[in-house]
């Protein structure tokens, strides 16, 4: 299947967090498959390196970088270190997710430290990654994408703060989109439900939700990370998407329809 | 001011954030609409400090049966790259914070059965919604309220809660002359809302009697600058 793919994203280099596992692991790994140079960015660089050689394995160009997103010098580091070993920097997807995102907890039981921890992950390092990365994508013309959730955009009760959170994430994502237009620098996200590890414990812990879930998407199913979500991706990042910005690209089967 | 569609006689409102120019309006405003209003004007941030006040309003006007927040921004239009952390704290995670100890803190003297059910109105700027130069931070943590509407409502509607998002021009909250414009269109109906008469007139309708089916909404009180999809 790999072999028909075009290259959409020849000659680019993506970077991706919380690419260990999950949604970031998947879309690292099709970007790889499309022509990017990616670099796989994880709190464990065990995940890291293991996503990483897989791409390499599959005939692509990965790096692995251990970057936790809640520490500044390791976004700094690690968009140093993807400049450094391929010489420009194209594309940035923001994936990572704080630990607590998945556990459900009443709003009013939110406490500081789960808010905190997600608030640090989903926020301020975007704010973060935005900062470290402007100048190259500058340079670049290049795209940044936030893997956003519809949890953020209807609301999931069993997961308030994380609903919060990444509804919050939008704002950020348009104003980003409005004040780097002028540099060509376009912004958007992909709201995907796609099967991962969080998801699946999300579900098992939340059968209603997960009969729910099946039944209302159209199309009867829920996504496949590599090849449901990795070519919309790809395609906010490549040449394809040149005039969308500020967008949110909901890519969840036709579950609910925004 | 008082309409037969939206009076609020009888009830207490606690109107956060009361000091500030929006908070004050909006506070007059529900008066106009014969509520009973205690206006928080301490900046607070914990909320153990929130549930203290409200345990004082329930002392002296009764339990309240509304409870309006707004999303105040902090400081100045900056663009994101020059951001310091401080700025972008106090101007996206602390309201944000805020916002939310405010709404937890509700819970408390409003849920079933202890509270007598109520309703939360989120009042924020609607650069949440387009996206605003300058204010990445504020438009973040406004945007992050919409949502806590939405995903509270939903979580306390079994506890007869309901919850909503107002949103307004982003010149309310930060007091420009000048701010740039968002919107592609003059507002429809002519002229820009005054907090005190149309934020307050809207925020009484959501928190009336006929509006006690609705939970989860957005509402935007701007004119009809902004008509969001």
């Amino acid at each position: 299947m790999a072999d028909e793919l075009n290259p959409t994203l020849a000659g680019r280099v993506v970077m991706v967090t919380g690419a260990g596992q999950g949604v970031g692991a998947d879309v690292a790994t099709y970007c790889g498959m499309v022509g990017a140079r990616v670099a796989v960015t994880a709190r464990k660089p065990d995940a890291a390196t293991a996503v990483a050689g897989g791409i390499n394995d599959a005939g692509g160009e990965a790096i692995a970088i251990r970057c936790d997103v809640t520490s500044r010098a390791d976004i700094d580091n690690a968009v140093a270190e993807v400049v450094d070993r391929f010489g420009e920097l194209h594309g940035v997807v923001h994936n990572a997710i704080s630990s607590y995102s998945s556990q459900p907890v009443p709003f009013e039981d939110v406490t500081d430290e789960n808010w905190d921890d997600q608030v640090a992950v989903a926020l301020r390092a975007a704010f973060h990654l935005a900062q470290a990365s402007f100048t190259h994508l500058v340079a670049a013309k290049g795209s940044f994408v936030f893997m956003l959730s519809t949890a953020g955009m209807e609301g999931s009760p069993p997961v308030p703060a994380y609903s919060t959170i990444k509804g919050a994430q939008r704002a950020f994502m348009k104003s980003m989109a409005r004040e780097w237009g002028p540099q060509g620098i376009r912004v958007n996200g992909v709201a995907p439900i796609a099967v991962t590890p969080a998801i699946a414990a999300f579900l098992s812990r939340e059968p209603i939700a997960a009969e729910r879930l099946a039944k209302r998407a159209a199309l009867e199913r829920l996504g496949d990370g590599v090849w449901d979500i990795g070519p919309p991706t790809a395609f906010l990042l490549g040449p394809e998407s040149r005039f969308v910005t500020g967008q949110t690209l909901v890519v969840n089967g036709g579950s609910f329809m925004f | 001011m008082t309409t037969p569609f939206s009076t609020l006689d009888n009830q207490t409102a606690i109107v956060v954030h009361g000091a500030s120019p929006i908070g004050r309006n909006i506070a007059l405003g529900l008066v106009h609409h014969g509520a009973r209003v205690a206006s928080i004007e301490t900046p607070l941030t914990t909320r153990a400090d929130y549930e203290g006040w409200y345990a004082d309003v329930v002392e002296s006007l009764g339990r309240p049966s509304i409870v309006v927040v707004p999303v105040l921004p902090q400081g100045d239009r900056q663009p994101i790259v020059g951001l310091s952390l401080d700025a972008w704290i106090a101007d996206c995670e602390q309201p944000l914070r805020d916002t939310r100890n405010a709404v937890q803190a509700a819970f408390g003297v409003l849920a079933r059965p202890h509270g007598n059910g109520g309703c939360i109105v989120l009042v924020a700027a609607t650069a949440a919604l387009t996206g605003e130069t300058g204010l990445a931070a504020y438009a973040t943590a406004c945007e992050g309220a919409r949502a806590m509407a939405r995903v509270v409502a939903r979580g306390w509607g079994a506890h007869g809660i309901t919850m909503h998002w107002v949103g307004a021009p982003t010149a309310l909250f930060t007091n420009e002359d000048d701010a740039p414009r968002m919107a592609m269109w003059d507002p429809a109906l002519g002229r820009g809302p005054d907090a005190e008469h149309d934020l307050a007139s809207a925020i009484a309708a959501l928190a009336s009697p006929a509006m006690a089916f609705a939970t989860g909404t957005t509402t935007v009180v701007d004119g009809g600058l902004v008509m969001p999809t």
